[in-house]
């Protein structure tokens, strides 16, 4: 469904690259964590995937269509079918939270309908459902600039639910919010992926979420692969060693810190 | 200036009296060679004011708002397209340094030599008002706004392209809502400039109330002129008035 073929980027010229060889191949239905140290590529890889990243090599696929040096065409049709969640949410300021949300099903309408904002009932009718799952449904009409972090992280996430497209990206989609509210998101993308099949890739700070709530670590290391395994054959171990510290002697899990 | 030696203090002050006489002596200012008979005559003459002109100037002063308002939004309406197309990164190199030259031009050519022109070409005083206007402030405008799209946060503009939207919506949706509030106080700011430019514009034959005032001293009526001039001086105050209650509204 995602394959990275060596992929190596560098932001600029004579830095230490963002990526660097990254080869990963992952399956249709499978949700997979990206971990690793804060800098280590994890924003950057997923924005290799949309292609709002240009690798400066390798070869990025997506069901088989090169992603990079798409035409725009090409692009758009790919990004209609890739839900993103970013990292520092990048929503419409003056929009309500439903204004926000309906942004996910642009991809899918005539240019007409986006210009002027008409949407058919189906999508607001999904829009408003995907806020009431995220816990928003009294926010609906409130400009996203008057919501707290957390509830604007959630509204980035039913942004990414109503696009449909079989796969999101999520770039630490839980890092502003409470334990509990952190589960019940996942808890979301997961029913998804059970559901209807949606591709998951997920950064995660917290290894105990991803060992909880993903079938696969990826963990990187300065733009390195340094762990690939199916998560239930982690070990806090592992873990330790891919982030670059000794194993705990205790042995007690989510030793790492984020 | 702090820290200078005393040298260098002697070697400015000797500069500043060497440009003082010689533009005393390129320009002939000599307040020995005034004929302060003529500023009597003229003081004298204004007093007391022609009241009975001012239907005329009120109307004329309705007028020179008129012009202001229609060069202002026919320049908006020219810049909203064209403001796009000169902002870096959203359509191709060429078009954008095309679109940035012939801005450059345009605000280049201070509106009373656009007044001029056109003046000639149509022999309308209002008309070539409110195109001379437009003209300059075109320019002005395009430069303006395409840099409030260049300053837009990248963010809600990546949000939407990764939905799968085109640029049209990307820039309607992604950069005009954050742009929409810098956009209306660039574009009160200069109508403000434009009132006080159109009565400007009127001293040369661009209609409006200092056509008016042109008139009036052509034909020796200072009494008028004094009333001519208090029309534009409220003008001028309430242009300024009204831009500071909208920058009070948008910001
Ligand atoms: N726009 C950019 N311009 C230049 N360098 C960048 C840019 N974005 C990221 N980098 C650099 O690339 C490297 C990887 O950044 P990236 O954002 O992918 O890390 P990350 O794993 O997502 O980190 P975090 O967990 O803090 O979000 C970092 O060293 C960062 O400094
Ligand atoms: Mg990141």
């Amino acid at each position: 469904m995602i394959e990275l073929e060596g992929i190596t980027h560098r932001y600029r010229e004579g830095q230490p690259p963002a990526l660097d060889g990254v080869s990963l191949v992952i399956g249709a239905g499978e949700r997979v964590a990206l971990l690793g140290p804060s800098g280590a590529g994890k924003s950057t890889l997923l924005r290799c995937i949309t292609g709002l990243v240009r690798p400066t090599q390798g070869v990025v696929r997506f069901r088989g269509r090169p992603v990079t040096g798409a035409s725009p065409g090409e692009l758009r049709a790919i990004r209609k079918e890739i839900g993103v969640i970013f990292q520092e949410y990048h929503l419409i300021e003056p929009y309500t939270a439903l204004g926000n949300v309906l942004v996910g099903r642009f991809g899918h309408l005539p240019l007409w309908r986006v210009l002027l904002g008409l949407f058919p009932r189906a999508d607001r009718e999904l829009a408003r459902r995907a806020l009431a799952q995220v816990g928003l449904a009294d926010q609906a009409q409130v400009p996203v600039r008057r919501l707290s972090g957390g509830q604007r992280q959630r509204v980035a996430v039913a942004r990414a639910l109503v696009q449909g497209g079989g796969v999101i990206l999520g770039d630490e989609p839980v890092s502003n919010l409470d334990p509990a509210t952190a589960r019940m998101v996942l808890e979301l993308l997961c029913e998804g992926n059970r559901r209807e099949g949606t591709t998951l890739v997920l950064s995660l700070h917290a290894p105990e979420l991803a060992l909880e709530f993903c079938d696969r670590i990826v963990v990187l290391r300065a733009g390195r692969v340094v762990l690939d395994r199916p998560a239930r054959e982690v070990t806090p171990g592992d873990l330790a060693a891919a982030y670059g510290l000794r194993a705990p002697a205790s042995g007690a899990p989510g030793a790492p810190p984020g | 200036m702090y820290g200078t030696t005393p040298g260098r203090r002697l070697v400015l002050a000797g500069a500043l009296a060497a440009a003082i006489a010689w533009s005393v002596w390129v320009t002939g200012f000599e307040p020995s060679q005034w004929d302060l008979s003529a500023v009597r005559s003229f003081v004298a003459g204004m007093f007391p004011p022609d009241w009975t002109v001012l239907p005329t100037v009120i109307a004329e002063m309705g007028e020179t708002i008129g012009i202001a308002f229609l060069g202002t939004l026919l320049a908006f309406v020219l810049a909203f397209p064209l403001s796009l197309a000169a902002a870096r990164g959203l359509f191709p190199d060429w078009i954008g340094g095309l679109v940035r030259g012939a801005a450059a031009f345009c605000r280049a050519i201070p509106e009373i030599l656009w007044a001029l022109l056109f003046l000639v070409a149509t022999d309308l005083g209002n008309i070539s008002g409110i195109l001379a206007l437009a003209a300059h402030n075109v320019g002005i405008l395009t430069k303006l706004m395409a840099e409030v799209y260049e300053a837009a946060p990248a963010g809600p503009q990546e949000a939407v392209l990764s939905t799968g939207a085109g640029r049209a919506a990307v820039i309607w949706h992604g950069i005009l809502p954050w742009s929409l509030p810098h956009l209306f106080s660039h574009l009160f700011f200069r109508f403000e400039c434009n009132i006080r430019t159109a009565t400007v514009l009127g001293l040369v034959g661009a209609g409006g109330i200092g056509h008016l005032l042109m008139l009036h001293r052509s034909l020796l009526q200072y009494d008028r002129m004094l009333v001519d001039t208090l029309g534009i001086l409220v003008l001028v105050l309430l242009s300024d008035a009204l831009g500071a209650l909208v920058r009070r509204q948008v910001t």
